[in-house]
């Protein structure tokens, strides 16, 4: 013991651990900064062209001033590996993929099947699951260019936009780890938000400023002028089946699945020709202020019952068209009428009835009654399944509305 | 120098969790599904029956080292083999905590990290702890302990509202047999009251408050299955793909790759307490040693525990994986008999002699 006390005596200690700080201290002080040999990729653009995979990431590198540099750097190999290479070969440094928040990927690549990429840039390259997976349509230069002027010139990033997406639009969160999930259930199946890089303007779109240099507009690049290109995220979805792309939903169709999903935020309705006491003619606006699901399913002789139970709490935003001027002096519960109400309750019932005839005609269960039936009532759905397929089983389902609609004051 | 019972208690509480929330509940799902959580919760109240088995010998002992303990009710020989069985026992928890810290921390702080840096400290931290007692041990569990059980409870609640409760239905959708089946393959990653077999004679019951191991023992439990829950609840089908249930959850609840300053602090904590639990097991498998070959001293075992903590750092990596020496019948089997089996026999056998001595007293005094 006395032996082992002379070994472990704290002055031994002090110096045994201002050994190990000076081994540490001095190969550190020495190495180069980190920023030096490995680039921080925070946005990953991949798409196939003419049987190669592009790879065009958005690299951070600290500026002057502490202010954030974000650069553009593109390859292409044979294989995504190739890709990666290419890419860190020309800027010379290793590409450190961890802090990507999000990998956006070409209409071709989604159309020839995502899983392997995801599977090569999760496993192999790090990039971590709750990074945001959208996918483009457009050219993979002018997105990820456009993606670097949005964030240069208008100080907005694309992270920041697919957050408001997930709490506002989408209501999913549309990450890597959630499309695996998706990927791996029975139905294989995955959405991801839909971008758009346009040459021409249109409603929604933002401006932002591309190169130029890709599109095939050499001369205008070289002339230093920029080939003006707009940015368009107006909410749409891409739907994929077992990885591959298949079909796009438009944002009034997500804005009425949203319908079935519970913590979505719906934003306002447009009830047309309200005639009642109190309007005349009217187009109202009305805002869902908030609103509450219960799905629940069940078996009522062999058949099965999807029931949407919802609790709807708007507010009457404004009236379109000419009205009678003693309604501006009522108080905001009189203009929620009865009248209005009902039609509230059908324009609600009519959006849900076209979700779903949307999901049965394209054999995509936007509205998870699979996952629903599958948990909660497996041994009759497993009976059911056994006269259906996974692409029809939404056809003989009932489906049962149960709405409830307040105002909010 | 001993430890009270408060001690006691939050050494079994950091026991319990220490193994439960890396690599267990996704290794758990691959076999047993959504119903892994149950294979967890049982398992764990096993450990608990076992704890207050354990503890309760430890009392009758009459402060007694388990050797003496042992030999007293089993006899010279059979002791001696249980000691060597420990001592693999023991070795196995240190590889599978040492390793699991090395790949946490490599996995989630710096990929490129040399793990030589992080292991010497360790090793010295270790070296250290082990030197100065279980004391220093209990005493340094007590402070990180609420830090550990809060930023747990932090990490879990923070993500609990993008749980989906459907990923545990349907219940037993394949039957009971592979919650049995995984429950056994998954051994080793229980049976975490063995420890306490090596702390007989160094606790001080004086001031006993009973009550403290069963809430403490419990509030593992909770947090345990807390985390599990959220685990299960986020990802779902994809947790087989999961080594770090821990980070993974802050991670997911983070919102985009880089994990928030409060979640690093968590997950830094956990380091903290996965180095503690290191120090516990090697203390352990210093005394399974010293029984087993019957060394006084402390300085060749403790030197001989660092070297192998040290070795594993190397072995590990270029040899096998150590999960799969983890998922071997022979480590199943070993935690089964040295977690069960031994405090089984071991309370049989008090019993056995506590009953002849009663015979023998009552002998004597009908010839007196």
């Amino acid at each position: 013991m006395q032996k082992l006390k002379s070994i472990f005596s704290p002055r031994k200690i002090i110096i045994i651990l201002l050994i190990i700080v000076g081994i540490m201290t001095v190969p550190g002080l020495n190495a180069p900064a980190m920023s030096e040999t490995e680039a921080i990729v925070t946005l990953l653009c991949m798409d196939k062209q003419e049987d190669k995979i592009v790879m065009s990431a958005t690299v951070l590198s600290p500026g002057p001033d502490n202010v954030a540099n974000y650069q553009v750097f593109t390859g292409s190999g044979d294989t995504l590996s190739n890709a990666v290479e290419a890419v860190s070969l020309s800027i010379g440094k290793e590409m450190g993929f961890a802090q990507c928040e999000v990998m956006a990927l070409g209409e071709n690549l989604c159309t020839e099947g995502v899983m392997q990429t995801l599977d090569f840039m999760t496993r192999t390259k790090k990039v971590g699951r709750n990074a945001y997976l959208v996918s483009f349509a457009g050219d993979i230069n002018d997105f990820s260019e456009s993606m670097s002027n949005l964030n240069k010139e208008k100080s907005l990033s694309l992270e920041k936009i697919l957050s408001f997406d997930k709490r506002y639009v989408l209501t999913k969160n549309c990450n890597i780890e959630n499309f695996y999930i998706g990927y791996f259930n029975d139905l294989s199946l995955g959405i991801m938000p839909r971008l758009e890089i346009k040459n021409s303007e249109s409603d929604n779109a933002i401006e932002v400023a591309s190169g130029g240099q890709t599109s095939g507009d050499q001369a205008e690049a070289e002339s230093g002028q920029k080939e003006k290109k707009y940015f368009l995220n107006d909410g749409s979805l891409a739907v994929f089946k077992k990885g591959k792309h298949v079909l796009d939903v438009d944002s009034e169709m997500v804005k009425k699945m949203n319908f079935f999903v519970n913590n979505s935020q719906q934003g306002a309705l447009t009830i047309e020709n309200v005639n009642d006491d109190l309007y005349e003619n009217a187009n109202v606006i009305v805002d869902i202020v908030r609103k509450k699901n219960e799905i629940g399913v069940r078996f009522e002789n062999d058949t099965p019952i999807f029931r949407n139970r919802m609790e709807v709490v708007v507010f009457v935003e404004q009236v379109l068209g000419d009205q009678p001027k003693e309604n501006l002096l009522k108080r905001n519960n009189d203009f929620l009428t009865p009248t209005l109400l009902e039609h509230i309750k059908e324009k609600i019932q009519s959006d849900m009835q076209d979700c779903i005839d949307f999901c049965k005609t394209n054999s995509v269960d936007l509205i998870d009654a699979y996952k629903h039936f599958s948990k909660l009532t497996s041994k009759k759905f497993d009976e059911y399944l056994k006269t259906h397929t996974k692409e029809n089983f939404l056809d003989d389902i009932t489906f049962e509305f149960d709405l409830h609609v307040s105002n909010e004051y | 120098m001993k430890i009270n019972y408060r001690q006691l208690s939050i050494l079994v509480f950091m026991s319990f969790i220490a193994l439960k929330c890396l690599a267990l509940p996704g290794l758990l799902y691959s076999e047993s599904g959504n119903m892994s959580w149950l294979v967890t919760l049982v398992l764990m109240f096993v450990d608990f029956i076992f704890a207050l088995l354990i503890i309760d010998l430890m009392k009758k002992s009459n402060a007694k080292n388990i050797l003496e303990f042992m030999q007293q009710c089993l006899g010279p020989v059979l002791p001696r083999i249980f000691m060597a069985v420990l001592v693999v026992k023991y070795a196995l928890v240190v590889a599978n905590i040492s390793k699991g810290l090395e790949f946490f921390v490599v996995e989630n702080f710096y990929s490129s990290l040399n793990w030589i840096v992080f292991v010497l400290p360790l090793i010295i931290l270790v070296g250290f702890m082990l030197y100065k007692g279980i004391r220093n041990i209990a005493r340094v569990s007590e402070m990180v302990c609420w830090a550990v059980l809060l930023g747990c409870v932090y990490i879990a609640v923070k993500s609990i509202m993008s749980v989906d409760v459907l990923n545990f239905l349907p219940f037993f959708k394949d039957g009971v047999a592979p919650l049995f089946k995984s429950g056994y393959q998954h051994m080793s990653w229980f049976g975490s009251s063995t420890f306490l077999l090596m702390l007989f004679g160094k606790v001080d019951f004086s001031n006993e408050k009973k009550m403290k191991l069963v809430q403490y023992s419990f509030l593992a439990i909770a947090l345990v299955m807390l985390i599990h829950f959220v685990f299960y609840g986020l990802f779902d089908i994809t947790s087989p793909t999961h080594s770090f249930c821990i980070s993974d959850i802050s991670q997911y609840s983070s919102g985009q790759s880089s994990i928030d300053e409060l979640s690093w602090l968590v997950v830094s904590l956990w380091v903290t307490a996965q180095a503690v639990q290191l120090a516990l097991f090697s203390y352990a498998m210093i005394q399974a040693i010293k029984f087993t070959f019957n060394i006084k001293t402390n300085v060749f075992p403790i030197l001989f525990v660092l070297i192998y903590i040290f070795a594993w750092s190397f072995i590990g990596e270029m040899t096998v994986r150590l999960e799969q020496v983890f998922l071997t019948q022979f480590s199943s089997i070993l935690t089964i008999f040295t977690a069960y089996v031994i405090p089984i026999i071991l309370y049989i056998g008090y019993a056995v002699e506590r009953r002849k001595n009663k015979k023998i007293r009552g002998g004597e005094k009908c010839k007196s």
